[in-house]
């Protein structure tokens, strides 16, 4: 177990250093030159040049690559081209608001499906698993920013529940938090919840009909131990990988549920360095959002064991 | 454009936090590197300039009480006021001013170094009195001086490692917190020279990009005051909010390279396709109403704008723009690219502009350039490009923005076409000191340009929307197009 931990921990190294390079490589083509906006609406061509030299832009792309990750590898991200402050700080800053945001809405996700999911498949073919799977599907085909606005037009503005924007932590106060964070949870979990709402249904569907579990039942048990016992840790597989994929496209979608929120995470930092070109924090937040994908189906892997002995490392 | 109320003093809540919300994000609190002139919302509460500006676009006094030039224009002396003390209690004279003016000069990376130039030397003559020495006349100095390029940073602070993030300046409100691109909180300084009518205890500015979330954070009241889109007012309207619309300096406008094509650089096609441009089908289709035609450029009812060149000096006429191009040489027309960046009302406008000009048999084709940057650099850079529209920001005087479009050899002007009394005009409107002078003498400009059909066509001048809520009295838009909180007040509760 602890091997395999540290086997993958390893793999993650050359696969960052993959990602980063191949993000570097398409700052590049992004047209537009950095030192241009840096050095302001009134600059001449000798102050733009001059910009350029100052911030080392004239390099050949793999000095400057290089110049990077030696920083990264001592655990320096670099500072950011425009802000005279340490991206590696930027991130630290930001990123508790969107990794709260993420959770909550995974959280809410799998609150709503797990039951969702469940009844529909005991169900199935009733008006229960009908309506499950119409509202499942409404919530993937529709745009997380769209609900976002239609949340905030109704339970905001028209009923004023919760607040339209901003943001305030939990360690500040944690009932105010839960208000903040509720409605962009949902508007970002909603997509979520509806995956894996399907998932679980099927995984589900596909479980009740195996032989354990009509034998389970000829023993038998009845209902809840067959459904929680033997059915839903069978079931789980399927449903926590598509939870680790949810992960990922969560952290995604934060960036524009944050702009309709207006929540101070690390996805309107994204959104400015990529418009200012600003290289290094680009690549930091690159960086943090690999590193978090990559530990997120480090722990679906390791589940994987606990839920089916059989895939247990020796 | 200015409108103050003056209310009884007790119903201000002088203990009052105004809750507003910007759309750009700052880059950074340095003033001298800070790299755009929208970054002086945030800016300039915190850092008090030499000269300001009030809302109409005219210099009023700021940390210089009075100026006036001397020996033909070439000296810039500044009267100080006094009293007058930085956040962090050091005291702001004479040496400041050159400190500053000298680091905005030198400054490794200093986004103002171009607006600066102009000064050669900076002699202290005494506690409270500078004479900037120029290279030439230039009567545009002290609306240089109002932007961030006049910023008073205290020269104790010059090398402080945090200085992009935490202010010192000597600005009506100190910072007391900046969570970078998020919020930042103001508190009023009490040692303000003008303390008595800083009225607000506190500004909390907030960083909202996106228009509907801050309708939604005022109809939710988390925002008292922000500026927002014409096409929200009948939102605006049914949510009940005070609102007021007006344009400010920027422009929209057509340009021609009449040194790459020199059928522009004959003054009666340039007129044919000034008579061939409905603006006001523009101003109602694309902007539905609320964008005002025009042919200056400077809006109606700023001091520079000549109140007998209305929109219709070059009304629409199609004929006449046949004959014109007839007389030119050109009975078939000709065929030219327009370029224009990718925004939807520029493409609607250049594509509303092409079928016009191909009525009097002018073959355009569009082609929308992705991204500023690209764009900006075939139309003023490299100078590859035969036509485009875009959107003139704007200066903080009407001199910079005629002398950059209008003048020979001037960085906006790629096709150089310039006439004779416009370079004499130009010439005298940053040689003449008196403002009355200098008005009548811009406002002559401004004709000539019009008359003269250079190669920059005048569209419309977009209107833009301030909303705040019942609490905010004297909040306005700006003829600079960059809101300033000066004067603002709240009601008590």
């Amino acid at each position: 177990m602890i091997n395999l931990v540290i086997r993958r921990l390893l793999a993650v190294i050359p696969l960052l250093f993959l990602v980063t390079f191949l993000a570097y490589g398409m700052i590049l083509l992004i047209p537009g030159d950095p030192a241009i906006a840096i050095a302001g609406e009134n600059a001449t061509a000798e102050i733009v040049e001059e910009t350029r030299q100052r911030l080392g832009l004239n390099d050949p792309f793999l000095v400057q690559y290089g110049r990077w990750v030696t920083g990264a590898i001592q655990g320096d991200l670099g500072t950011s081209l425009f802000v005279n402050r340490s991206v590696g700080g930027a991130i630290v800053e930001r990123l508790p608001v969107t990794l709260a945001l993420t959770f909550a809405a995974l959280f809410l996700a799998t609150l709503i499906a797990i039951p969702a999911g469940i009844l529909a498949a005991l169900k199935k073919g009733t008006w229960i698993d009908r309506l499950t799977t119409v509202t499942a599907t409404m919530g993937i085909a529709m745009p997380n920013f769209w609900l976002g606005l239609l949340l905030v037009l109704g339970f905001a503005i028209a009923i004023p529940w919760f607040p339209a924007i901003g943001y305030v932590s939990f360690t500040e106060n944690p009932f105010e938090w839960a208000r903040h964070i509720f409605l962009p949870a949902i508007a970002l979990g909603a997509a979520a919840c509806a995956e894996i709402t399907r998932q679980l249904r099927s995984a589900v569907i596909d479980v009740v009909q195996q032989d354990f579990i009509r034998t389970a039942r000829a023993k038998g048990l009845r209902g809840p131990s067959i459904v929680i016992k033997h059915t839903l840790k069978n079931a789980a597989v399927p449903v926590v990988t598509v939870l680790g994929l949810q992960v990922t496209r969560l952290l995604g979608g934060a960036v524009i549920i944050e702009q309709v929120f207006a929540l101070p995470g690390i996805g309107g930092l994204a959104v400015k360095a990529v418009f200012d070109r600003d290289v290094p924090m680009i690549l930091g937040v690159i960086f943090a959002a690999s590193l978090i994908a990559v530990l997120v189906n480090l722990l679906v892997d390791l589940s994987y064991g606990w839920f089916n002995p059989k895939v247990r490392p020796k | 454009m200015g409108t103050e109320t003056t209310l009884p003093t007790d119903e201000i809540d002088r203990d009052a936090v105004l809750r507003y919300a910007y759309y750009i994000a700052l880059s950074r609190f340095d003033p001298h590197r800070a790299n755009g002139s929208n970054d002086k919302p945030w800016l300039f509460p915190a850092y008090d300039r030499l000269v300001h500006v009030n809302s109409a676009g005219e210099t009023v006094p700021g940390l210089a009480e009075s100026w006036e030039f001397e020996e033909e224009g070439t000296v810039l002396l500044l009267n100080l006021r006094s009293g007058v003390v930085f956040h962090d209690g050091e005291v702001f004279n004479a040496e400041a001013v050159k400190a500053n003016i000298e680091r905005g000069q030198t400054l490794e990376g200093s986004a103002v170094r171009s607006l600066l130039a102009v000064i050669t030397d900076v002699e202290i003559v005494d506690d409270l009195t500078v004479r900037l020495k120029l290279t030439s006349p230039n009567a545009s100095l002290p609306a240089v001086l109002s932007t961030r390029a006049g910023a008073m940073i205290s020269p104790a602070a010059f090398d402080n490692e945090d200085l992009d993030v935490f202010p010192v300046g000597a600005g009506a409100y100190r910072v007391v917190e900046h969570i970078v691109d998020d919020r930042v909180i103001y508190e009023r300084f009490e040692d303000y020279w003008d303390v008595e009518n800083t009225m607000l205890a506190g500004i909390e500015m907030v960083l909202l990009v996106d228009v509907q979330t801050r309708l939604n954070a005022m109809q939710t009241g988390q925002i008292d005051a922000a500026e927002l889109e014409t096409i929200q007012i009948p939102d605006i309207e049914r949510a009940g909010l005070n609102f007021k619309v007006a344009p400010d300096v920027s422009f929209g406008l057509v340009q021609f390279n009449s040194a790459l094509r020199p059928e522009f650089a004959d003054p009666r096609v340039m007129r044919a396709i000034n008579h061939a441009i409905d603006r006001e089908a523009i101003t109602e289709g694309v902007f539905f109403g609320f964008a005002r035609p025009a042919v200056q450029p400077t809006p109606e009812g700023y001091f520079s704008n000549n109140p007998d060149y209305g929109p219709d000096y070059y009304e629409y006429n199609p004929e006449l723009a046949k004959q014109l191009l007839t007389e030119a040489g050109y009975p078939d027309g000709f065929s030219f690219e327009m370029q224009t960046t990718t925004g939807p009302s520029r493409i609607a406008t250049t594509e509303a502009i092409q079928a016009m000009l191909g009525e009097i048999g002018l073959t355009v084709s569009v082609n929308p350039i992705a991204g500023a940057g690209p764009f900006l650099d075939n139309v003023y850079g490299s100078r590859t490009a035969e036509s485009w529209m875009l959107a003139w920001g704007g200066r903080p005087d009407p001199s910079i923005t005629l002398g950059l479009l209008f003048t020979e050899g001037a960085f906006n002007n790629p096709g150089n076409r310039t006439t004779e009394r416009v370079t004499e005009l130009y010439q005298r409107s940053i040689s003449t000191f008196d403002p009355a002078e200098r008005t009548a003498v811009l406002q002559e400009l401004s004709a000539a340009i019009v008359e003269d059909a250079l190669d920059v066509v005048v569209l419309y001048f977009p209107d833009k929307v301030v909303a705040w809520n019942d609490r905010v009295q004297n909040i306005d838009l700006w003829a600079s197009g960059r809101p300033e909180l000066r004067g603002v007040s709240m009601t008590k509760e």
